[in-house]
């Protein structure tokens, strides 16, 4: 009947994960496709503007261009044929994972100059150089003329392009040689294809004058090659550059809607997490459009669905169901989303999420650092050791209030959820990435397994009850002086944090984990600048085992299985008053 | 050729015309850099085979630009100034630059450039940002709904 909560974890992880995987590829293989269609189309649309030369902006010049470009355009659609024809059907795509993506652009300043100089041979070369052993006659249909060329290329690929030398003079190489080299495609294949077509232009620019009639060929690439509406147009634009367009929207609103642009934008999007990891989130409101769906074991009381305000609602929550694991699901129209955010987003839409769960409760979420957050939720005798796991923090009364000094402004009396920074593994400079399925399961499970206080950075360690809230300085004279703030919902908590106050620029006290300190050496390691605030805590619930949410590692590039934000409730609830 | 300040290069852009650019100007853009790391000293022609001369010629506009910014600092306004200016053009010229600074390796500019188109779709709908690049919708009805229902906790209502 009831499964243990890892078993369960896994069981709900495993399915999706070969579609997954199989989906990924498939986007990237269209998009790249896509890419090469754009290539081949841009430089027929460059011929475009060039017929109509008078009135195109650059008219002069791209007039003189007009013929080599003609050219150009031949070869790239020639190479885009066989790019999708060839390429796609062998098991190497160029840029098939980030990883890929990453490594190509770390080759190619080695590669460019390659290609350079090769370039700058192939221009010097005099005879006459039809693309190597398929002399197509003129009136030859382009079809044919792309199948010769096709043959030219090699289908897969071996030679690593670093090896390919420059910089140094390059043996005479006979004519033949030049043009189709093998060095030089595999080269090329090797990088990816906008490369190719680039290596695959050269050779036509040196023989650009002797091909005949580059009208009618030109003529047919066009009945090949879909055009785009407008000449040059941002379709012409690679991924990389597309990617680095969209990245520089400041508002998930901005990305969101660039998204619904197209199909190519969409899958763009989704593939990247860098494009919106960014993003400001400012003045969207999560709580209004979030369904929140319970799995059915965990049945809440309706006026705990209702969303009843304080530690009541958690209470009754547990009670109910006292030793269930609860898997909650953010559903659509805003969950579906948010969580899909969450799984390419990390450790700062996490937070979100957290928020996005918690204000179901009326429960702001706060990031504070790991020593804060031990400080308002240890009994004041008995601080956690490191490395204890929490089951060890068994309660014993704690003496009067707990007061923190903290940067937030919370209203008051107010429950707020403990999110715990996660500064140290910023620091560390260790953020994980990984585009492997089963590392990030298996991590993210072992999270589960053995969560003690300083793996469960990122996670929600539990609750406290904020008495009050109150600015300890004043502005005029710099007198201290304490007086109770204006409860304001819109200016607390990781909601509506931007970019700039990320949780990793808050004080840290990390230096006093392990032995027992009075909660007012806390709050003097917090009062600088920043911990404008003080809280009183009149009451505090440890999470036995830490909330864990999906991401919150700050993996950027989860995968499908984790787009359900999975929320470990704790097993048992301990209360200090 | 002895003076490092003195030394000239040429770079030759798709269509064979010759910029003659200071050194320094052309090691702005890292692609040429790479390659006069690696060519000896009296190697100073360096092809460009993707890039076209007009745009050649508004890229070394910029790496002149920002190589003299070194010597001659202004003030960050007069330098976003002068950078708006130099990124109004048309939009194919545009996209010309974030090739040409993609291939070039001039992260600077290319990230000037970005942002200016990402400026243009910055704020307009989804039909909007459709009719201002030329992109044709091709998502079916059903997609087109399902998207509008993700998107739906970021539209005000």
């Amino acid at each position: 009947m009831e499964e243990p909560p890892v078993a369960r974890l896994k069981r709900v992880l495993s399915p999706r994960a070969p579609g997954c995987a199989s989906a990924a590829g498939a986007t990237a293989s269209a998009v790249h496709a896509c890419e090469v269609d754009e290539l081949a189309s841009r430089h027929a649309g460059v011929v475009h503007a060039s017929s109509g030369a008078t009135d195109a902006v650059k008219g002069s010049h791209m007039h003189a261009l007009s013929e080599s470009l003609t050219c150009l355009a031949n070869t790239a659609a020639a190479a885009a044929a066989a790019t999708r024809d060839d390429l796609f059907a062998s098991d190497a795509p160029p840029s098939a994972s980030p990883a890929s993506a990453w490594k190509r652009r770390a080759m190619l300043p080695h590669a460019r100059p390659a290609l350079s100089l090769a370039s700058a041979q192939n221009s010097e070369a005099q005879p006459p150089l039809p693309l190597s052993g398929s002399c197509a006659p003129p009136s030859e249909p382009s079809a044919r003329r792309i199948a010769s060329f096709r043959r030219q290329i090699p289908a897969v690929p071996v030679i690593d392009p670093l090896f390919v030398p420059f910089g140094q003079p390059t043996p005479p190489r006979d004519e033949t040689q030049q043009v189709g080299s093998p060095a030089e495609s595999e080269g090329a294949w090797m990088m990816d294809t906008d490369m190719l077509a680039r290596c695959a232009l050269t050779p036509a620019v040196a023989t650009s004058s002797h091909l005949p009639d580059n009208a009618l060929l030109s003529d047919q690439i066009d009945a090949a090659v879909p055009q785009s509406a407008s000449g040059t147009s941002i379709e012409c634009l690679p991924e990389d550059a597309l990617i680095n367009v969209l990245r520089h929207l400041p508002h998930i609103r901005d990305v969101l809607r660039a998204r619904s642009v197209c199909r190519p934008w969409r899958d763009l999007i989704d593939s990247n997490a860098v494009i919106f990891s960014e993003s400001s989130f400012r003045g969207v409101k999560f709580h209004r459009r979030v369904k929140l769906v319970l799995e059915p074991s965990l049945r809440l009381p309706k006026q705990v669905r209702n969303g009843t305000r304080g530690a009541l609602s958690i209470q009754n929550a547990r009670q109910r169901d006292r030793h269930q694991n609860a898997r909650i699901i953010l559903e659509e129209p805003a969950g579906k989303h948010v969580v899909q955010c969450a799984r390419r987003g990390g450790n700062l839409v996490a937070a979100l999420l957290y928020s996005v769960f918690f204000e179901r409760y009326r429960v702001s979420v706060v990031t504070l650092s790991l020593n804060a957050a031990l400080s308002l939720l240890e009994p004041q005798q008995q601080r956690c050791a490191a490395g204890s796991p929490m089951t060890a923090s068994r309660a014993t009364s704690p003496k009067g209030l707990r007061r923190l000094h903290c940067a937030w402004l919370v209203p008051h009396p107010q429950w707020v959820a403990l999110h715990v920074s996660r500064s140290a593994w910023a620091q560390q400079g260790t953020e994980r990435q990984t585009t492997d399925r089963n590392s990030v399961t298996d991590s993210f499970i072992s999270d589960f397994e053995t969560s003690s206080p300083h793996d469960a950075r990122g996670s929600i360690l539990g609750l406290v009850l904020v008495t009050s809230c109150v600015d300890r300085f004043t502005s005029s004279d710099g007198r201290t002086e304490r007086r109770p703030h204006v409860p304001d919902r819109e200016a607390n908590g990781s909601l509506l944090r931007t970019r700039n106050d990320d949780s990793h620029t808050q004080p840290s006290v990390e230096n006093h984990v392990g032995g027992s300190h009075p909660v007012d050496s806390v709050s003097a390691d917090l009062s600088t600048t920043s911990a404008r605030f003080e809280w009183r805590v009149g009451a505090a619930l440890r999470f036995d085992k830490a909330l864990i949410c999906a991401g919150h590692r700050g993996l950027r590039k989860l995968n499908n299985e984790m787009s359900e934000m999975i929320v470990q409730m704790p097993s048992e609830l301990e209360w200090f008053a | 050729m002895v003076d490092g300040s003195e030394q000239f290069v040429a770079l030759v852009s798709s269509d064979n015309e010759t910029f003659n650019v200071e050194r320094g100007v052309a090691n702005v853009s890292g692609l040429v850099a790479n390659v006069l790391e690696d060519v000896s000293e009296e190697e100073t022609t360096i092809p460009i085979p993707n890039v076209e001369s007009a745009i050649l010629a508004k890229v070394i506009e910029y790496c002149r630009y920002h190589y003299h910014l070194q010597s001659n600092p202004q003030s960050d306004e007069d330098i976003d100034k002068w950078n708006k200016e130099f990124v109004r053009v048309d939009k194919p010229t545009l996209f010309h630059l974030i090739l040409a600074a993609n291939y070039m390796d001039i992260q600077s500019l290319l990230d000037l450039t970005c942002k200016s188109v990402a400026d243009m779709i910055k704020g307009k709908s989804a039909e909007q940002i459709r009719g201002e690049f030329g992109i044709v919708n091709d998502f079916t009805p059903e997609e087109e709904e399902e998207i509008r229902r993700e998107n739906a906790w970021v539209e005000d209502r």
